[in-house]
C-alpha cells in the first residue's frame, strides 16, 4: 500500500473489478479516455489477467476512510530506459475537482522517482481535456509534443497532448536537487 | 512480392530469421536505431522468438525488403501498434546491409510501406519515433511528409546517457503523394 495526502493505492484486485466496470461504461467518465465502451465483464477481466504478462503495475485508489474512487497505475514500463506511461480514471464522480487524482499522481510519482529508480515518465492526455492538464501540470508534467488524429471520438479524429516529467525536474520541484 | 521500381516488399516469413540475426549483430546496422536498438547482440534462438512472435500478432506486420536491381534482401520493415479502430500504427524500418542503405532506396521502401497501411489497410496515422542524434533520418522523414509533433526528453539509453526522441507522424492526405 502507498500512503497520500488524501489516498491510498493498493495494488488492483479481483473484486475491485464490478465498480471498474461501472466506470468504464459510463460516458461521462471515459470521455477523454483511450477506452472503447460498451465493455463486459468478460473484457474486463481479460484486461486484469493480462496484468501479470505485461509490464505493468495497477492500483486502486481509496480515500483515507477507504471509499474506492478509481484507479491508476503505470504501463510498458522500460527497465533498461527506465520509463514508464503513467495513467489514472477518477471513477466517482462527486470526488472530482477535489485534489484525489492529483494527489493519486504525486504518490505515483514517488514510487517511479524514489523506489523504482525511474528516470522518465510519460502520459498522453486528450487535448480538450482542460483539466487533467492543469492537474498534470500542477504535478510538474511538462508538454512535450501534440499527436495529432490520434484518437477517434465522436465522429472525428482527436489530437492528444504527449507530457512527461524526468527524475532531475522531479527532485528539483521538491528542492532536492 | 509487391513490386516498385528498385524495391519490392514481401511479408516477413519464418526463416528470415536468418538474415534479421545477421543485421541486428552488425553494429553498423542497430547503432543508430534507438528506442528500436534490440540489444547489443541478439541469439539465432531470441531472433526466431521475435520472428514468430510477430507472424502471429494482429498489431503488427512485418516486411522483408528486397533489392530488385541486386536481387537481395535490403532491410526489414513493418507496422507495429496497429490501432483498427483509431487507424493508427508505428512505422519502422531498417536497412540491413549498410551499402545499400541511400536515401532514395530508403524513401522508396517507406513510400511502399505508407502505400499498404494508406491504401489497403485504410489507416490515417503513421507515426515514427526517432532518435534525435540520427539527423539523416528525421531529414528523409521529413521528405516522405511527416511531421515533426514533439520532442520526447530523456526517451532511451544509449552509449552510457539518456538521449532524446523525436515524434514525427504523416497523416493520409497530408502532403506527399500517397
Amino acid at each position: 500500500m502507498l500512503e497520500g495526502a488524501m489516498v491510498r493505492l493498493l495494488a488492483v484486485d479481483r473484486e475491485n473489478l464490478p465498480k471498474f466496470l461501472g466506470w468504464v461504461n459510463d460516458p461521462e467518465v471515459t470521455k477523454f479516455l483511450m477506452v472503447d465502451p460498451p465493455l463486459g465483464m468478460e473484457q474486463e477481466e481479460a484486461w486484469f489477467e493480462g496484468l501479470r504478462d505485461r509490464e505493468a503495475m495497477i492500483f486502486t485508489i481509496q480515500t483515507k476512510d477507504g471509499v474506492v474512487i478509481g484507479n491508476c497505475g503505470l504501463e510498458k514500463i522500460s527497465w533498461k530506459d527506465r520509463k514508464a506511461t503513467l495513467g489514472i480514471m477518477i471513477g466517482s464522480k462527486m470526488h472530482w475537482d477535489k485534489g484525489y487524482g492529483t494527489d493519486a499522481v504525486n504518490t505515483l510519482l514517488r514510487l517511479c522517482f524514489d523506489e523504482l529508480n525511474l528516470m522518465r515518465v510519460c502520459l498522453i492526455c486528450d487535448q480538450t481535456n482542460v483539466r487533467a492538464h492543469r492537474a498534470y501540470e500542477k504535478s510538474g508534467f511538462r508538454l512535450e509534443g501534440l499527436m495529432r488524429a490520434y484518437r477517434y471520438k465522436n465522429g472525428g479524429y482527436v489530437d492528444e497532448v504527449l507530457m512527461s516529467i524526468i527524475k532531475p525536474e522531479w527532485l528539483a520541484l521538491q528542492g532536492r536537487s | 512480392m509487391i513490386r516498385g521500381k528498385h524495391v519490392g516488399i514481401r511479408p516477413l516469413q519464418s526463416d528470415d530469421a536468418w538474415i534479421l540475426f545477421k543485421w541486428f549483430n552488425d553494429p553498423k546496422v542497430i547503432d543508430n536505431l534507438g528506442i528500436r536498438e534490440p540489444r547489443p547482440s541478439i541469439s539465432l534462438e531470441e531472433e526466431m522468438e521475435i520472428v514468430q512472435d510477430k507472424i502471429g500478432k494482429r498489431s503488427v506486420r512485418p516486411f522483408l525488403v528486397h533489392d530488385l536491381d541486386l536481387d537481395v534482401p535490403a532491410g526489414m520493415a513493418e507496422l507495429t501498434h496497429i490501432d483498427v479502430k483509431n487507424a493508427s500504427a508505428h512505422i519502422f524500418l531498417v536497412i540491413g546491409e549498410p551499402e545499400l542503405f541511400t536515401d532514395v532506396f530508403y524513401l522508396e521502401s517507406l513510400n511502399m510501406v505508407l502505400n499498404v497501411a494508406f491504401q489497403s489497410m485504410n489507416l490515417h496515422r503513421i507515426e515514427v519515433r526517432v532518435p534525435a542524434y540520427n539527423e539523416r533520418l528525421i531529414g528523409l522523414y521529413l521528405s516522405s511528409g511527416f511531421v515533426v509533433e514533439g520532442r520526447l526528453q530523456h526517451d532511451h539509453f544509449r552509449h552510457g546517457s539518456y538521449v532524446d526522441s523525436v515524434i514525427m507522424a504523416r497523416i493520409r492526405n497530408e502532403g506527399g503523394s500517397i
